[in-house]
């Protein structure tokens, strides 16, 4: 057992020997070899399209080397360059060790070090007065997708449920879309890429940036290439699948929707609809011809900037041969996202391309959210027989800081934080800052001092996710891989199953969380019932999700009140007659509401909208920190087209200011060249606001999506996910660059 | 001198690389590399104007030249090519004297923390097991190839011979020809 | 460490580079005195930069009869003293770089002490074929070229100096210290 393992009484100890594929493996580290005591197999949940197999390998409780796994059959052994970092994370010397309280000022990161005794006590003492003095719903958690699998959410959700604290609803990246498509299509599938890699003609491929968030859909993408397929890539940024493409469309940030409208205007006017699948497989056709009347190439040019001529063009290959579309989350981080998707649903119906191996349109598996589609039991979990459950009032994420400023009654008081960047992730930074200071409770479960820590009143250590139980079934490729742990915790770092289990007991319902129940029965509770459990889980695995979840070509017939494709999208017309916001049946198109178009006045102190694709290097904020990644990465970057620059009297490396009403940042390095058209900035998101890079301190808090909850305050008494929608629209944001003096 | 036609190379399909850069961090992992010595590393060529502006991505391991410059211009022996063709650099002998890099065109030779000469080694420690180099094994796109160079150039007709996109001026020509 | 490096690609063997070494070391234009040589394949072809790389484990020192060569242990540079050189040559033999120089004023070897840290034949060579920069840089900068060669967008090789390039020298010069008038430079070039 390694010295830095420290004895936890309540942390379960557990023979992980049973994992391993094989044992005593020879394996190379460095040109030597060396004997690992075991190689498990697992799978990576991170928040990414690939959810990629892998093999780790472990000596001495320490991971010392990651592969993919070559069994599986998507992924097929291969790995990002953050899997392989992984081996440099979960080791790193700047890890989160011991439990730590705060004893400087918010924001200072001063803390000392206490034993989990005393922070389970600091954490059940501080909860109580909160209870008492504001009532149950003073406490909120906070959660995101750092660690995306869904088994511990669904533990603490438990937790929070007995406790009658408020609960967290909701996205801030991609339920806009989702909503748009929900709307339309219905219950949400993806084909298989092994099957449309064979058949489709045409892949239309819009706002994702593969090779930094989906590159196993490469090979795919070649195969079908090879095969004399044309790719068709959206996307404003020149990304590196938009280099493979044949036609790269780049539209103005934010038109995608009307992109698609001229699309569906220029097939219907040459009368390339599939009219047989529109007669048998849709309703309210006839109301979207009439509404895209007005969306012809020329309109749609002026909107969007993207050439009549390519228009047409593309219509055409779209309409004429079997298309595939794969649309990504870029498009809808906009507050007119949902519409986006509408719009880009609509095409690929007037195209026919539902329901055929050849042509279909993917936007995002169901297994996203397995506890809304039923996948996984969640009521299982966080809602155990016999309890009493309260019903509490709902925060959105989308809109949380908001919800923190404005919430009355009760305020909110205690955040319990874990698996996401509150301050860094969230737009609007400075806001954010504020909200964080006024509670009276901020607990962090964190890897490394991030942002979030620096403001927390308790930091506990966090596992990573290759120390801890997991199930994340994929939202593109449907294969899934049980997560177990691969090696013991180091240090005092407990799972976070484990860490809400314990508070649930010290809070006094010890009932509710058996000391006996190990990681592995959660998730078996989890997702047990509809998968055959054992067999994803190491040694085995991956196994295919069921069919009735994940149909190899899905869209044979469509989950909607009228059980077809529905132009006039009824559930969201019905839902707009109860709640304020956008919920237009048809994809009307609207401008973002901070654009070039829609604000004059403000773009001309703003005039550059900037973007912030995720890029390579990170998953949201995690790995920023990681000396293998930050060779790679460099100093914060800001990508600028050449006439912009040139107005500017920016030269390619300079440092320049990027600033706006809302904030500023400073020192960040200008790459000129020709990834961006005039009038568009890049900056990649994630980077840490500490370390001047977060481009978030620019962004502006207003959730796209059908529901307009900030008129709500995103405090919600009720909410459907797949519906009411709700995305950050990072990227309708307006700024000014300018070169920064030299010094001396 | 080594026979170039059975001499195994690292080929780059550009047509595939698409600037992951899994290729970097698996060789950190591989040869347990610190940050600093970078074996390989994707480098980003913007082309094209207007319509055709596009981003290419070239990731540059050492090429195993046939002729290796830097082992011409180090003067200790400390580089030298192993039968196989495999460059390989004998540490002990190194003197930190640069002239390799000096010579090298491709920016190969990486110096570490002991001012050292070390570089790509087309992971010896695996071609010698008859597996891949861990780049080529794990490049999410397909896109790094280590094979000879008539294997490789076989590899690349598969691929490419039934694409009418990749080669389109071509595939006119013989279009033409055909009618 | 950072050490002077050099591009074959942008040279234009302009011979600045020489001239301003010289001039900076000796008082006077003399290619032979200078610090750093541009060796050439043929008579037109720049191939490499014969300057002191400061090695890791310096050929030199070891040679060095007299002792009088050192290696700062914290930055690694390559020092020498002069008083005591009886020009036996061995360092001269034994440098892979072939960069040390018969001072004829010092009567002593010496080498490219990298003008204390900000080389004057970097400032003066406005085609960037010399730059003052790391080992990772330098590799960086060359997988660059390679990559830009291979995709057939390499920057245009720089032509001959023209008139206001010659006088731009001259003003770096004279910030330096060193008057001299664009004729007088090119003579010196020669």
């Amino acid at each position: 057992m390694s010295e830095k393992y420290q004895d936890i009484p309540w942390r379960r100890q557990e023979d992980l020997d049973r994992y391993a594929v094989r044992r005593n493996v020879p394996v190379w580290i460095g040109g030597k070899k060396v004997i690992a005591d075991r190689v498990v197999k697992t799978c990576c949940p991170h928040n990414c399209y690939d959810t990629c197999g892998e093999l780790v390998y472990v000596k001495d409780e320490k991971v010392i080397k990651i592969e993919g796994d070559p069994d599986h059959p998507v992924t097929k052994g291969h790995l990002c360059l953050k899997g392989f970092a992984n081996v440099q994370k979960i080791n790193s010397p700047d890890r989160v060790k011991y439990p730590l309280l705060r004893v400087g000022e918010r924001g200072e990161g001063k803390f000392r070090r206490i034993s989990w005794d005393e922070a389970m006590d600091w954490m059940v003492g501080k909860i109580q007065t909160i209870q008492k003095t504001y009532g149950p719903e003073a406490i909120l958690e906070y959660c995101y997708s750092g660690n995306r699998e869904h088994m511990a959410k669904a533990v603490a959700a438990r937790l929070w449920n007995l406790m009658g604290a408020t609960k967290l609803v909701g996205s801030f990246c991609l339920l806009s879309g989702v909503a748009g498509s929900v709307g339309t299509v219905g219950s949400q599938y993806t084909m298989d890429p092994q099957i449309w890699s064979e058949h489709a003609q045409t892949v239309f491929l819009v706002g994702r940036n593969c090779s930094a968030t989906n590159p196993h859909i490469f090979p795919f993408l070649y195969r079908a290439k090879e095969r004399g397929a044309k790719l068709i890539v959206v996307d404003p940024y020149a990304t590196g699948v938009a280099a493979k493409a044949d036609i790269h469309l780049r539209p103005r940030p934010g038109t995608d929707g009307a992109l698609a409208l001229g699309l569906i205007h220029w097939i219907l006017a040459n009368g390339w609809e599939d009219k047989e699948f529109i007669a048998e497989k849709t309703v309210g056709f006839e109301e979207l011809a009439e509404y895209v009347k007005e969306w012809t190439p020329e309109k749609t040019e002026q909107v969007t900037t993207v050439p009549r001529a390519q228009i047409k063009e593309v219509a055409e290959l779209l309409a004429k041969t079997e298309t595939l579309f794969e649309t990504g989350y870029g498009q809808q981080r906009y507050s007119n996202g949902h519409q986006v998707q509408q719009a880009l649903a609509c095409l690929a119906a007037v195209c026919g391309s539902f329901g055929k191996p050849s042509a279909n349109y993917d936007c995002i598996s169901g297994m996203a959210f397995p506890g809304v589609t039923g996948f996984a039991d969640n009521a299982a979990v966080s809602a155990p027989e016999g309890a009493d459950i309260p019903k509490t009032r709902l925060v959105n994420i989308a809109a949380i800081a908001k919800a923190m400023h404005e919430a009355k009654e009760p305020p909110i008081k205690g955040i319990i934080s874990y698996r996401g960047g509150l301050i860094s992730q969230q737009p609007n930074v400075d806001y954010t800052i504020e909200a964080v200071k006024s509670l009276d409770m901020f607990v962090t479960i964190e890897q490394f001092m991030t942002d979030d820590t620096d403001y927390a009143d308790l930091v506990l250590p966090a596992c990573h996710y290759l120390e801890q139980y997991g199930v994340h079934p994929s939202y593109w490729h449907n294969w899934n891989q049980v997560l177990v742990p691969v090696c013991q915790p180091p240090y005092e770092c407990v799972p976070d199953i484990e860490i809400f289990a314990e508070l649930g007991r010290r809070l006094g319902y010890e009932e509710y969380f058996p000391r006996e129940m190990s990681g592995l029965d959660w998730c078996r509770l989890l997702i047990g019932k509809e998968i055959d459990f054992d067999a994803c889980v190491s040694p085995n695995g991956p196994v295919r999700d069921p069919e009735k979840w994940c149909p190899q070509v899905p869209y044979q017939e469509f989950d909607t009140p009228s059980g077809k494709f529905e132009f006039h999208a009824s559930k969201l017309e019905e839902r707009g007659k109860r709640f304020p916001g956008h919920y237009d049946p048809l994809p009307v198109y609207y401008e973002p509401d901070e654009s070039v178009a829609a604000t004059p006045q403000l773009a001309e102190k703003y005039p550059l909208n900037i973007i912030s694709q995720h890029p390579s290097f990170r998953t949201h904020s995690q790995y920023y920190n990681l000396p293998w990644i930050k060779e790679i990465e460099g100093p914060a970057r800001v990508f600028l087209s050449k006439k912009d620059a040139a107005d500017r009297g920016i030269a390619d490396g300079d440092k320049v200011r990027i600033f706006n009403d809302r904030g500023c940042l400073e020192n960040i390095v200008a790459r000129v060249g020709i990834r961006l058209k005039p009038g568009v900035a890049e900056m990649s998101s994630g980077m840490w606001v500490k370390l001047g890079g977060s481009v978030n301190k620019l962004t502006k808090l207003v959730p796209a999506g059908p529901r307009d909850i900030l008129a709500e305050d995103g405090i919600l008494s009720e909410y459907d996910p797949l519906l009411d929608g709700n995305t950050g629209s990072y990227f309708n944001t307006l700024v000014q660059i300018e070169k920064m003096e030299q010094e001396g | 001198m080594m026979d170039t036609r059975t001499q195994r190379i690292l080929y780059i399909d550009t047509q595939r690389c698409m600037g992951c850069r899994a290729c970097e961090t698996v060789c950190k992992l591989e040869n347990d590399l610190p940050a600093g010595p970078r074996y390989t590393m994707v480098t980003e060529v913007e082309t094209g104007t207007g319509l055709t502006e596009k981003l290419n991505f070239l990731p540059v391991p050492c090429q195993h030249c046939g002729d290796a410059p830097c082992v011409r211009a180090c003067p200790t022996g400390a580089l030298y090519k192993r039968a196989d063709g495999i460059v390989l650099v004998e540490q002990s002998r190194c003197i930190g004297c640069h002239e390799c890099l000096m010579a090298c065109p491709f920016g190969v030779p990486q110096f570490g923390k002991n001012g050292r000469m070390t570089k790509c080694t087309m992971c010896v420690h695996r071609i010698d097991e008859g597996s891949l180099p861990a780049c080529a094994a794990n490049c999410p796109a397909e896109a790094i190839l280590c094979d000879t160079p008539e294997n490789i150039s076989r590899i690349l007709r598969q691929r490419y011979s039934g694409s009418a996109s990749l080669y389109g001026p071509f595939s006119a020509l013989l279009q033409e020809v055909a009618e | 460490m950072k050490r002077v490096t050099f591009d074959p690609y942008r040279c234009d063997l302009c011979g600045v580079c020489s001239a301003a070494c010289s001039l900076v070391k000796t008082g006077k234009f003399d290619a032979s005195q200078s610090r750093i040589r541009i060796e050439t394949a043929g008579s037109r072809v720049p191939l490499r930069a014969a300057v002191c790389r400061h090695c890791e484990e310096p050929a030199c020192v070891t040679a060095c009869m007299r002792g009088i060569i050192d290696q700062d242990p914290q930055t690694g540079l390559v020092t020498r003293r002069h008083d005591g050189c009886f020009r036996c040559a061995a360092c001269a033999v034994s440098c892979p770089a072939g960069a040390c120089v018969l001072d004829e004023a010092l009567n002593a070897f010496t080498a490219c002490d990298l003008c204390g840290g900000d080389p004057l034949c970097v400032k003066v060579c406005l085609t960037g074929a010399l730059r003052f920069e790391d080992d990772a840089e330098n590799s960086a900068h060359l997988r660059a070229l390679y990559a830009e060669k291979m995709f057939e967008e390499r920057e245009e090789l720089p032509g001959e100096l023209t008139d206001a390039q010659w006088e731009e020298i001259c003003s770096i010069l004279n910030a330096e210290g060193l008057s001299v008038a664009p004729d007088e430079l090119r003579r010196g070039c020669r």
